[in-house]
């Protein structure tokens, strides 16, 4: 057994032996631990469920206006947006030579809180979640007709339905949003979880959605005027307008060019946006609030650790005479410096390992409503580089808060000799 | 063991003078020695600088004048660190009171000699196959029963703490041990009971002893009787007939 060992042992014991008045120094350290480390995995988090839900598509091309709202719109429903773009752009644009794949999206009412997306068939074959994952159907099948609903995993748990269900959607997504009870619509299908918006939302095909609206104007019933759900066939069920049409390149080193030709197109003005250039507006945005919280987590670190130097400096005129007694045993000052300053080591380490594993209890236990109220999938992963670069930076934090009382230790050694005069 | 006569003397002080920083000198000793196996008892009223002479002797404090030397080493010719491990291989200490560390166990106190010199580790393997085994052979010399091994220290009562204290002085066989007033904290039935256990236990492990306290009575228990004041040159100058009677 090494003298360094030795050392290391005997600072865990004495302090165990003081663990009571520890304990709460071992609780800042948890706390400033979980929150630097949450704060850093919620930022990532945050950042790869937004990337994880765009990444194959290459264009989002919605009426002209802020490419970040339009895109949040889009592809997460979040926000609003200004303005459709006509159905007719829509289909010369998916005519490009250089367009692979569209997928339109229209948007605009909700069920129970949870937006309702209008797509058509492409959505199932072109749109790619993750690296290169299409959207599966665990239960029933794709809609094919007229007011056929396949909902997003945690529409279908949180709210309970199965495939043959009969649901209502409801105009808008406002507070106290309007029914559409006279078109009901049924389940036909249910998704696999992805951890994208996709899991919160319900999709049906465009020309349900303009069924369901046959009989509204500008957001209300047309008064005297109603079309029953068995005689919506009759009338012409191809959409006028869309929210956006998302759009896959054949080759992805071209959609700069498409991009100008897009918007400097004659007649409507039409913005076309690379997804990855709005979200990092987006993190560009969320940097500031992020450094503020990252400060104030460090400060509570700081002070954490200032906290853990005071105590153990508290505690080391009862400890004098204990140091004493292994001088006399042949220790070294510097031996005495290294226990003192071990012991808040000690305690750092421990500090990080719990605070790491409350943290990782915290994201098992609101990973779920994470996912559902902010769409935010959290995955558990294992400590990224960053991770272990803030670990790293309390270690050292802790280390630099144990050289304090190690070097008034020192002092004491070097003072007192065998017996310091009472 | 070999020939003593051919062995340096455990410790020698050779006109040595030392004061603490901003006082006046505390020590002056022309000449004191503890040959091997000798007991001494030194005997100096409190405040004469007893246990400063402790802290000479073990290497914490040097000396403004002359030479400390332990064995065939000269203090002052050694490093700081070369004294720290000096100390520890070659002295038991056993003090007044507070010898033990209270987040260890009666056992773990005793072996606690041997995380820190190895040279006393080894001897305590040699001496009975294991560190564990030395540590419990000096505990039941000492009349600690093997129900109290494994207490807390804080548990025992004062005369068995200092009984412990002596075990671990004792570990690793170093040749010198050096007990500061250790029965100044028991009371007078278990203070001569205390002198003769570590005596007899030093004895058998061959360590010199040096005695310091400023209760008389216990002198006639060793081989050789000082008293502090009759060391120096100027040490009798400076105690007034008041002080030596404390
Ligand atoms: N660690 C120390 N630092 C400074 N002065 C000390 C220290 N230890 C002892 N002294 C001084 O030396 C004097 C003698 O003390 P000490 O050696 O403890 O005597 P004794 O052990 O005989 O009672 C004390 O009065 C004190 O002033
Ligand atoms: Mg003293």
């Amino acid at each position: 057994m090494s003298r360094l060992q030795s050392l290391l042992i005997l600072a865990a014991k004495s302090a165990w032996n003081r663990r009571g008045t520890l304990s709460l120094v071992l609780l800042s350290v948890i706390v400033s631990t979980v929150l630097l480390l949450g704060l850093e995995r919620l930022k990532t988090q945050v950042r790869q469920s937004f990337v994880r839900s765009i990444a194959g598509t290459d264009l989002v091309i919605g009426a002209r206006g802020s490419s970040l709202q339009l895109v949040l719109y889009a592809v997460f429903h979040l926000g609003g947006a200004s303005n459709n773009m006509g159905w007719d752009k829509a289909m010369e644009i998916s005519q490009y030579p250089e367009v692979a794949w569209t997928v339109p999206i229209s948007l605009g009412d909700s069920h129970r809180g949870f937006p309702v997306v209008a797509t058509d068939e492409n959505f199932w074959s072109r749109y790619r979640i993750r690296r290169d994952e299409p959207v599966k159907i665990i239960q029933g099948r794709a809609f094919e007709d007229l007011f056929e609903a396949v909902l997003g995993s945690e529409v279908a748990a949180g709210l309970g339905y199965k495939t043959g269900d009969s649901i209502i959607l409801s105009h808008g997504g406002g507070e106290r949003p309007r029914a559409h009870d006279d078109k009901p619509f049924q389940v036909v299908g249910i998704l696999a979880p992805t951890g994208s918006p996709v899991d919160r939302s319900l999709y049906i095909n465009l020309a349900s959605m303009e069924a369901v609206h046959i009989d509204w104007r500008g957001g209300a019933p047309l008064p005297g005027f109603k079309v029953r759900a068995e005689d919506v066939r009759k009338f012409n069920l191809t959409p006028k307008s869309i929210t956006a049409l998302l759009t896959g390149l054949h080759n992805r080193r071209q959609v700069f060019s498409v991009q100008s030709k897009i918007q400097s197109a004659q007649g409507e003005a039409l913005s076309a946006v690379l997804p990855g250039v709005a979200l990092d507006q987006l993190f560009q945005l969320l940097g500031t609030g992020e450094k503020v919280l990252l400060l104030v987590s460090a400060l509570v670190t700081v002070t954490g650790l200032l906290g853990l130097a005071a105590t153990i400096l508290a505690g080391l005129g009862e400890r004098r005479r204990e140091l004493a007694v292994l001088r006399s045993l042949g220790a070294r000052p510097l031996d005495v410096v290294i226990l003192i300053t071990l012991e808040s080591l000690w305690l750092t380490v421990l500090g990080i390992l719990a605070g790491a594993a409350v943290l990782t209890g915290i994201l098992i236990f609101s990973g779920p409503f994470l996912l559902t109220h902010y769409g935010v999938a959290t995955e558990l992963t294992g400590p990224t580089g960053r991770e272990w670069l803030i670990a790293g930076g309390i270690l050292l934090a802790g280390l630099l808060a144990g050289l304090g009382p190690g070097l008034r230790a020192y002092f004491f050694s070097l003072n007192d000799g065998l017996n310091r005069p009472v | 063991m070999t020939d003593r006569i051919s062995q340096p003397p455990t410790v020698r002080l050779q006109n040595v003078s030392f004061a603490w920083p901003g006082q006046a000198p505390i020590i002056d000793i022309q000449e004191l020695t503890v040959n091997p196996g000798e007991t001494v008892f030194l005997a100096g009223p409190s405040g004469s600088g007893k246990s400063t002479l402790l802290n000479l002797i073990g290497g914490l404090i040097l000396p403004q004048k002359g030479d400390v030397f332990l064995g065939d080493l000269t203090l002052s010719s050694l490093s700081g660190p070369a004294r720290d491990r000096l100390r520890g291989d070659r002295i038991g200490f056993i003090f007044q009171e507070f010898n033990l560390l209270p987040y260890l166990s009666v056992e773990d106190n005793v072996t606690l000699p041997a995380r820190l010199s190895l040279l006393r580790r080894r001897r305590a393997q040699e001496a009975f196959g294991s560190v564990q085994k030395s540590a419990q052979a000096l505990l039941t010399g000492l009349d600690l029963e093997e129900s109290l091994w494994s207490r807390k220290v804080t548990a025992l009562s004062a005369g068995q703490r200092q009984r412990v204290a002596a075990a671990r002085a004792l570990l690793g066989r170093p040749p010198l041990i050096m007990a500061d007033e250790p029965t100044s904290a028991l009371d007078a039935d278990h203070r001569l009971a205390f002198v003769d256990l570590l005596l007899s236990e030093s004895r058998k492990a061959g360590a010199g002893v040096l005695f310091v306290s400023h209760d008389r009575s216990l002198a006639d228990r060793f081989s050789v009787s000082l008293s502090f004041s009759s060391l120096g040159l100027k040490q009798s100058d400076n105690y007034t007939p008041a002080e030596a009677q404390k």
